[in-house]
């Protein structure tokens, strides 16, 4: 009788972690673009930390879900039918991860250390310019993690024809 | 906003085109030298003498030897000269043989 697969396998801690940095780096960004669009509104002041916080906790948790997808390779690499799918993936993963970590640092420095207000007003500028780069990269991060579970099945068991492993 | 926007559609260009340049071949024999070797996965990525890189996974199956003989995974490592026998399957190559060279 085909036995049931664990729920803690290591290939699963990948999906359970890796819808924080989807959810945190896209809602993150689009704040941080409406609180550059409002930064004159006094009402709307809340916005920029808010997205800020938003975007260092999804980074944090970006580098969290390369860190799984490492050990889910592991597991799941070598039966793929269109590896390079999986190094895709990895490859714009890590490129998420380094943009937004710059676009962080890019927005920090600019405004803890540039010298004059108007130096001062670019370095939020330029990390828009990543973070908005770095939302469209991790939209493809999603789709080709999704061409891997949808279309060839990674870490997902294919139940025996008679579902005997569902029998107790 | 719209320059911003566009500006980042423009950053994310450049970025579409980046990569390690994983290749796929057809089944059959090829030369090269290994380019690295992970032996957690028993994993190797060949430069091939054509000029692409491909990655392999050994399997139970998988032969490999030096000087005629059966050798040890252990045995290869960066820069080791290898001629290759492998077999596509989808866009997944299966190494069939794997054989040191001098």
């Amino acid at each position: 009788m085909a036995q049931l697969p664990s729920m803690w396998r290591e290939e699963l801690w990948h999906p359970l972690v890796v819808h924080f940095p989807v959810a945190l780096l896209i809602v993150g960004s689009a704040g941080f673009a409406l609180a550059m669009a409002l930064r004159r509104k006094t009402s709307a002041a809340w916005l920029l930390p808010a997205s800020r916080a938003l975007l260092v906790l999804g980074t944090l948790s970006a580098w969290v879900a390369v860190y799984t997808g490492i050990l889910a390779d592991r597991e799941v690499g070598r039966d793929l039918c269109d590896p390079l799918v999986l190094h895709a993936h990895e490859r714009y993963a890590y490129l998420v991860c380094f943009l937004f970590t710059g676009g962080i640092l890019a927005d920090l420095l600019g405004v803890r250390f540039l010298p004059s207000k108007q130096w001062k007003a670019w370095g939020p500028r330029l990390a828009l310019v990543v973070f908005l780069a770095g939302t469209i990269t991790l939209g493809y991060v999603g789709h080709l993690g999704g061409k891997l579970v949808y279309q060839q099945a990674a870490g997902v068991h294919q139940p025996s024809e008679d579902c005997s492993e569902f029998v107790k | 906003m719209m320059k911003w926007m566009a500006l980042s559609m423009l950053a994310a260009v450049p970025i579409a085109g980046c990569g390690e340049g994983i290749a796929v071949v057809e089944s059959g024999s090829y030369e090269g030298a290994v380019a690295k070797v992970v032996p957690a996965e028993k994993e190797i990525y060949v430069n091939l003498d054509n000029g692409k890189k491909i990655e392999l996974y050994f399997s139970e199956d998988t032969k490999l030897t030096q000087d005629g003989e059966a050798a040890e995974f252990s045995a290869l490592s960066q820069g080791t000269r290898v001629r290759v026998e492998v077999k596509r399957v989808g866009k997944r190559l299966e190494p069939v043989t794997v054989e040191i060279l001098k």
